[in-house]
């Protein structure tokens, strides 16, 4: 089956429902402020970057909407592939498993926490395919081969270990090794942080096309505010654990109403 | 020196031959083969979880044996739970009942339970090994004991203790078949030669003891009851008799056991998992039975002919 | 569509009483309708200082029409356009959008429109000619000139064909157009930025002084595309800094005047 063919039907037969659906989303750390009191819907095909400082929590956010933590406060419903509505916090450890390793995906913000390293680039990739059932290794090659050329790696390195390869370079297959499965929802935490500024380009048209190729929902947490006006279509403003604002990228960057916000915005170094 | 290390201690008796049960020979001060019965007790409810849940490994209170970790305490600690007055037991190390532990081994149960024992696996009723299955067919009413190092076969790939266990309680064993997929990768083909993965009854990922993988096909449908016993690791597990046991592989690199281009200098077999012997200092060798009683009983038919 | 308790300054009066009048005949015809428009921008940063930029402006815009925002600097003709595009957002008022989505036409009112609905909007009805060329990296003049076309489903070999076409009549040499324009003059940037905003032919279209830093011959195919787009039915807004372009192409004008006084 061609790899783009699930992508395809879906930005053909767009659902008409959100996504994800959050709804006052708390998780507090003891006394402190995780995060509080977050509520958006996430639609199939869309791109949110949820953008702040150190201490925003917005990695907090992110790790609570990809299960990593218990949240406190507030529900989580996901619809899945049959068009029921789940409730995330009632799912039980197996799904949440198989969940965050076929229609999810989490590209780390060190990809050398995303991938095993003592694993051929092959096996990374091939990693969730074999999980799944995978049992042919020709297959299994080949596919992985497939997905480097999508991420603009050179497939005959499909043997080499990742250590081989440049940050850049493995923070793209730890982004084939996450697409392989043909994800709905991806989260990504800081994918641009620590590389060489070319690099971040690259990296980011990279995720631009193939968020609107696979018709990918993305949550991406980033503190460069460059990312999220090149590849999300909404913005979310975090301040000390909350929400101050959130809209269409370019209306909440070109017209910000929060003081926070208009910070963010000025503070950008002009280039 | 205690009473226990002179049970396998060097005394030059080797029962070479079958020896019947007399309970005028078993020692002194020491219980039914060696360990006490609520001990006995607790081995055998962990078997009975063991069987009801094929290839899961149950823990169980290992006891101090009178023999180092790494010897086969394990092994030595299921049959001394299952083994009965009646029982005749075969032990083999290496397929062989003559080498050194198979020897003491035998001794240990000759002197502390009394049995007869054998080296005829058709004649046995308990068979412990390590490392090897015997070539002739088993058969129902058999017990075969494994002596088990390392009953986690995940090990490697994941050392930490829970994370395996949420991997096996979750079925999750994608880990082992990247690490197959590595395999091909470096070598062109699985490279794993012994302790060969096997999924047991379509659930559990398990370590079948580190036998040749040319003994794995025995393992399924086996019409024995297959027991493991780690002693260092504290875990037993089971396939009970007519188990289905499948060898991990690809589709396009299904599993395949060892073959040889030789046969047995002594009995001709061309079917058994031959052991090559150096003879010389020229480097001369010659292929052997690693199976003692199935070459010995194949020579004696040849002789007979 | 009256325009509140506001006092209307001379100008808007005019104007839109020629509304008016058009309205009774050709109502099927409005494709944006602007009601009551405030806008303030409050700088948190200079101590909440609030600067008024739009104090109850009115605009209706008919198929075919082009209407010239007029007035000096600072009298919020760009704030104007960007309201009417979403990206700023309004204090009060209506901005009402005739969307087509393809299953049906309906209105849209952007001041209340959810994120998704008005990126649903600018795909296919509301276009945008900015002053600037946003520099996406790596992706080549031509393919940046076809990406509205591909986006609402063209084929990617008539996509490149009609921005070929484009390109051409704007005078962007061949030798650019698998180039990212990052490096190339600002005429050039500004002309690959019309091409781009032209090619889909939006329903409603917004121009932001797409003439500048063009020379006269450049010009003149930029007032040629505008009446094009008129003729095939768009409804346009522009400023236009160029008085001989802005006569070309406008149909009629809308003149505006800095906000005296803070509205709120």
């Amino acid at each position: 089956m061609n790899a783009l063919s699930n992508a395809a039907l879906r930005a053909v037969q767009p659902m008409d429902e959100p996504l994800l659906r959050v709804a006052g989303l708390s998780k507090h750390y003891g006394d402190r402020i995780g995060c509080t009191d977050v509520t958006f819907d996430l639609w199939p095909g869309e791109v949110v970057c949820v953008v702040g400082e150190s201490g925003s929590g917005k990695s907090t956010l992110l790790n609570a909407l990809a299960l990593r933590h218990e949240i406190d406060a507030g529900t989580l419903h996901y619809r899945g592939t049959d068009g029921t509505l789940h409730n995330l916090s009632t799912l039980d450890e197996a799904h949440k498993r198989r969940l965050l390793r076929t229609e999810w995906g989490f590209v780390e913000q060190n990809p050398r926490d995303g991938l095993r390293m003592n694993v051929s680039a092959g096996g990374n990739i091939g990693d969730r395919l074999m999980a799944v059932g995978a049992r042919h290794f020709g297959d299994i090659r080949s596919k992985a081969r497939h997905w480097m050329a999508q991420v603009e790696l050179d497939p005959a390195r499909v043997d080499d270990m990742p250590g081989a390869f440049s940050g850049g370079m493995q923070q793209r297959l730890q982004i084939a090794r996450n697409l392989v499965t043909e994800p709905r929802l991806v989260f990504m935490d800081e994918p641009t942080a620590g590389l060489d500024v070319s690099v971040q380009a690259r990296l980011l048209d990279l995720l631009r096309s193939l968020v609107e190729r696979l018709h990918l929902a993305a949550i991406i947490v980033t503190h460069d505010i460059g990312v999220a006006r090149l590849i999300a279509h909404r913005l979310i403003v975090m301040q000390a654990g909350r929400v101050v604002e959130a809209g269409l990228t370019d209306q909440v960057l070109d017209d910000p109403q929060h003081p926070y916000t208009q910070l963010l915005v000025s503070s950008v170094l002009p280039v | 020196m205690s009473d226990a290390a002179d049970l396998l201690n060097t005394s030059r008796d080797t029962a070479q031959t079958p020896s019947p049960a007399s309970s005028t020979a078993t020692v002194e001060g020491y219980n039914f083969a060696f360990l006490d019965e609520q001990t006995k007790r607790m081995i055998r409810r962990s078997l009975l979880k063991a069987v009801a849940i094929p290839g899961y490994q149950v823990p169980f209170g290992s006891r101090e044996m009178p023999l180092p970790y790494g010897w086969g305490t394990g092994g030595i600690q299921v049959s001394a739970a299952v083994i009965g007055a009646n029982d005749t037991l075969k032990v083999i190390d290496q397929g062989a009942d003559d080498t050194t532990n198979a020897v003491n081994i035998r001794r240990f149960f000759a002197r502390t339970a009394g049995v007869a024992t054998t080296t005829k696996t058709s004649d046995a009723t308990v068979i412990q090994t390590r490392h090897r299955i015997p070539e002739a067919a088993l058969h129902e009413g058999q017990i075969m004991v494994y002596q088990v190092p390392m009953p986690e076969p995940l090990f490697r790939l994941e050392p930490r203790i829970v994370e395996s266990r949420k991997l096996h309680a979750l079925g999750e064993y994608g880990l082992m078949r990247v690490r197959l997929y590595e395999d091909i990768v470096r070598h062109g083909a699985i490279a794993t030669t012994y302790d060969y993965p096997v999924i047991v009854n379509g659930r559990y990922l398990t370590s079948p003891s580190p036998i040749p993988k040319f003994d794995n096909p025995k393992l399924h449908m086996n019409p024995a009851l297959q027991l493991f016993g780690a002693g260092r690791e504290r875990r037993l597990y089971a396939i009970p008799p007519y188990t289905p046991v499948e060898s991990l592989d690809f589709d396009d690199h299904p599993f395949e056991i060892q073959k040889w281009d030789a046969h047995c200098a002594l009995c001709g077999a061309t079917d058994s998992f031959l052991d090559e012997v150096i003879t010389d200092d020229a480097g001369t060798r010659m292929y052997v039975c690693s199976d003692s009683d199935y070459c010995g009983s194949r020579t004696a038919t040849k002789e007979v002919a | 569509m009256n325009s509140g308790t506001n006092l209307p300054t001379p100008a808007h009066t005019a104007t839109r009483r020629q509304e008016s009048v058009a309205l009774a005949t050709r109502e099927h015809d409005v494709m944006l309708r602007a009601q009551g428009l405030h806008k303030t921008f409050r700088l948190h940063a200079q101590g909440g200082a609030a600067i008024p930029a739009l104090d109850g402006v009115d605009l209706t815009v008919r198929r075919g029409e082009c209407v010239a925002l007029v007035g000096p600097s600072g009298s919020g003709k760009s704030t104007l356009l960007r309201c009417l595009y979403g990206n700023y957002l309004v204090g009060e008022g209506r901005i009402e959008i005739r969307h087509d989505d393809g299953h049906a036409a309906r209105w849209v009112d952007l001041t209340t429109a959810s994120a998704r609905e008005v990126l649903s909007v600018r795909r296919t009805t509301l276009g945008y000619v900015s002053q600037f060329l946003r520099v996406i990296p790596r992706v080549s003049t031509l393919d940046i000139v076809a990406e509205p076309l591909r986006r609402l489903g063209y084929d990617d070999g008539d996509a490149a064909g009609r921005a070929r076409d484009l390109l051409d009549r704007l005078n962007i040499p061949e030798r650019l157009w698998s180039l990212a324009p990052a490096t190339f003059s600002g005429g050039e940037q500004q002309r690959i930025n019309i091409a781009r905003g032209l090619i889909a032919a939006a329903p409603v279209l917004l121009l932001d002084e797409p003439t500048a830093s063009l020379d006269a011959q450049n010009r003149a195919v930029v007032a040629q595309l505008i009446a094009e787009a008129r003729t095939a039915g768009s409804a346009i807004v522009g400023i236009f800094h160029d008085e001989a372009t802005r006569d070309e192409v406008a149909s009629r004008t809308l003149t505006m005047r800095p906000v005296l006084r803070p509205a709120h």
